[in-house]
Formats: structure tokens, C-alpha cells, sequence
């Protein structure tokens, strides 16, 4: 079974989501200036933790494996929240330990040309099926999930990465060179070529092309 | 702001709105008790600071004494070295020279009779080995025109009519 092409509503079409994704886009509740200690980092547990999860699992293609790597994440987080230099972002510095922690697994586990090999009916049933949104935006959603993820599993991992730092996570470049150790210029390039990427699956998509 | 960077910021937008989507849609995922997180934090063994310290200066330590070791190693292969290839330049007899020398090497230049004076260069020619006549004090002395065929005389002036004249190398 596969899902059928859908069009792709612009971004004012739907009430609630482009201030979603300012949000996002200024790094979500975790923006605001919080000291970088155990009990800031335990606040934020619960809004983070979810989507370190996904970032993990968008990474290592495995939900089983990301829920193992998120809780090491968190628990080297929680040892070394102290030791965080002061002006650095503490969700942005998260994300880094998770990065890391990824490849450890990676290499760990022998999956270094692993990538996202879900196929598209696989994700269509994994949406979450909320009876609360209308019909349109749950198919929306859905087609978000197709499209996304396709991009992904085109992407060598660094650069997923970085992508998924950015747009999914809403990370400045600054924070992202730090998080993946590059250059600022790496940074921007890598990200810009994943971009490409994206908007070249959306647009095969939206011509209906598998 | 440029019009480049005007179109990419919506364009960014618009990509991330996708993303937003996609995080909306994905099921919910469950994530550990904080509990647990805390407790296997609190569990895993805290690195001592001063165990880092103690590490930094075993590890200084290990370097000095491996750069010690390199350095006497190298001392004393180049000192044997120098010992090996050591040459003594001096003149038969010389009191400074010191005592078990080796004269194999030594071959003095000495002028043929007629020449002109030692040491000029052309006229010179090395003494050979047949000509080397060993004393009574031990010291092998080269003779031009031995009067004896004899190597081994007791007296060296019995046994040799002219000396070469020796020229400091």
C-alpha cells in the first residue's frame, strides 16, 4: 500500500502553525537563558527529552537504539551539567552529547551505511492518529512525515545531522558548529546542501514522481 | 535585508513549517523517568578531579623518562661512535700521545733524497708498510733507506741510515 501524492498547503493555510514554527525557529521554550545546572537541566527534561529522542532516532534509523542512546545522553548530561561554560545554551549542548552519543552507537554496533530504509506505508501507519485535527491536516501531517523522511534517507549522516539540528530543532549555526565540532562555513554549507536535497524530494513529489 | 536573504529565510520557513508537521504527526515517543536518569547518573563512578591531575602528571612523567632514556641511549651510541673513529695525530714519539695507541694508520710523508722539503706536496710520497720497522721501545718507526733487512732490530739507529723527516700532519 502506498500513499498517494498530496499537495502541500503553504505555510498560512493552517491556524497555530507558523507561530509553531517561530517557535522552533528561536529554539522553542529552551531559548530562554537558563543557568546551566542539574536543576535547570531537570526542568527541562520533560519538553527535551522527547525531542532528543527523535533526533536520535532520526540518526540511528532504530527506535529501540535511540531510546538506549537517549538515556545515555541524559545521564552524561546530568553528570557534566555542571562543568557547561556559561552563556552556552542548554538544550543546543544536549543535542551535542546526543550527536556523540549516536556515533558511539554507530561504531559500536557496526552500522556506519545504515540508513532509513522505512518504506512509506511503514510510516503512514507509525503517524499518530489524533482524532482531534480535521482530516486535511492530519493527511498534511502525514505527507510531512513521506516527504521528510525520504529527504533524510538521502542524506549521509553528518549532514542529516546538521539539517535536523537546524529545521527540526531550530539550532543557530553557531550552536550546530559547536555541536557537530565544524566550522561555522562547514556548517552552512553542509546544511545548504541538505536543503537542496530537501526541496529537490519535494518537488519530485509534488510532480508525483515515487 | 538583502532580497536573497529575505527569500531564503521564507524558504527556510517553509521547510521548517514541514518539519513541525512531521514532529506533530510522528506518535508521541515515550522517554525514561527522570528517576532512572538520575539515579544511573548518580550510580556511574564520578570521575576524582585529582585522579585527572595524578593522570596529566604520570602521563609528564612517562615522557620525561622516555625522552631520559632516548637521550642516554643516543649519548652513548654516538660516544662509542667517536671512540671508534678516534684518530691520533702526532708525531712519532710524541709523550702525549696516550699509552696503547694504535699506530696502524700512521704513514708518515717523507721525501725522496733530493727532494725538496717534506711536506710541499709533490715529491713526497707515503712510506710503505715494508719500510715500518718496529723498535725496542715499540714504537714503529719509519726508515727510507734501512740498512738491515731485518724488521725486528734491537738497536733502531743499527738498523736504519736515514730517517724520514717528519712533518706534523
Amino acid at each position: 500500500m502506498t500513499v498517494p501524492p498530496l499537495r502541500v498547503l503553504p505555510l498560512s493555510s493552517e491556524p497555530g502553525l507558523a507561530e509553531a514554527v517561530d517557535a522552533e525557529a528561536d529554539g522553542g521554550s529552551w531559548a530562554a537563558d537558563t543557568p546551566c545546572d542539574r536543576a535547570a537541566l531537570t526542568a527541562l527534561y520533560a519538553e527535551l527529552a522527547p525531542a532528543v529522542r527523535r533526533f536520535l532516532r532520526d540518526l540511528l534509523g532504530d527506535d529501540a537504539l535511540a531510546a538506549d542512546a537517549l538515556q545515555e545522553a541524559f545521564v552524561r548530561a546530568f553528570r557534566r551539567v555542571e562543568t557547561v561554560p556559561r552563556g552556552t545554551r542548554l538544550a543546543a549542548w544536549v543535542f551535542g552529547i546526543a550527536r556523540n552519543v549516536s556515533l558511539e552507537l554507530r561504531r559500536a554496533r557496526g552500522r556506519a551505511r545504515r540508513v532509513l530504509v522505512e518504506d512509506d506505508a511503514r510510516l503512514a501507519c507509525r503517524v499518530a492518529d489524533v482524532r482531534a485535527r480535521s482530516p486535511e491536516t492530519q493527511l498534511l501531517d502525514r505527507e510531512a512525515v513521506v516527504v521528510v523522511t525520504r529527504a533524510l534517507a538521502h542524506l549521509p549522516e553528518d549532514r542529516r545531522a546538521a539539517l535536523l539540528l537546524r529545521l527540526d530543532h531550530g539550532l543557530s549555526y553557531d550552536e550546530i558548529a559547536r555541536a557537530m565540532g565544524w566550522s561555522l562555513s562547514k556548517v552552512k554549507v553542509e546544511i545548504f546542501r541538505a536543503r537542496e536535497v530537501l526541496r529537490a524530494t519535494l518537488d519530485a513529489y509534488r510532480g508525483g514522481v515515487p | 535585508m538583502s532580497r536573497e536573504r529575505w527569500l531564503d529565510e521564507a524558504l527556510e520557513a517553509s521547510e521548517r513549517a514541514l518539519f513541525v508537521r512531521r514532529a506533530r504527526a510522528l506518535p508521541s515517543p515515550s522517554v525514561p523517568d527522570l528517576g532512572a536518569i538520575l539515579a544511573a547518573a548518580e550510580a556511574r563512578p564520578r570521575r576524582n578531579p585529582g585522579m585527572r591531575a595524578r593522570a596529566g602528571a604520570l602521563a609528564v612523567l612517562s615522557l620525561v623518562a622516555a625522552a631520559a632514556v632516548l637521550f642516554v641511549v643516543t649519548a652513548s651510541a654516538l660516544t662509542k661512535h667517536e671512540r671508534g673513529t678516534r684518530a691520533i695525530l702526532a708525531d712519532e714519539g710524541d709523550a702525549s700521545v696516550p699509552l696503547g695507541a694504535a699506530w696502524t694508520s700512521y704513514e708518515p710523508a717523507v721525501c725522496e733524497p733530493g727532494a725538496e722539503e717534506p711536506g710541499s706536496g709533490d715529491a713526497c710520497v707515503a712510506v710503505p708498510a715494508s719500510l715500518l720497522i718496529a723498535s725496542s721501545d715499540g714504537i714503529p718507526r719509519a726508515c727510507v733507506e734501512p740498512l738491515e733487512p731485518a724488521p725486528n732490530a734491537d738497536d733502531f739507529a743499527l738498523t736504519c741510515r736515514r730517517e724520514p723527516e717528519m712533518s706534523s700532519p
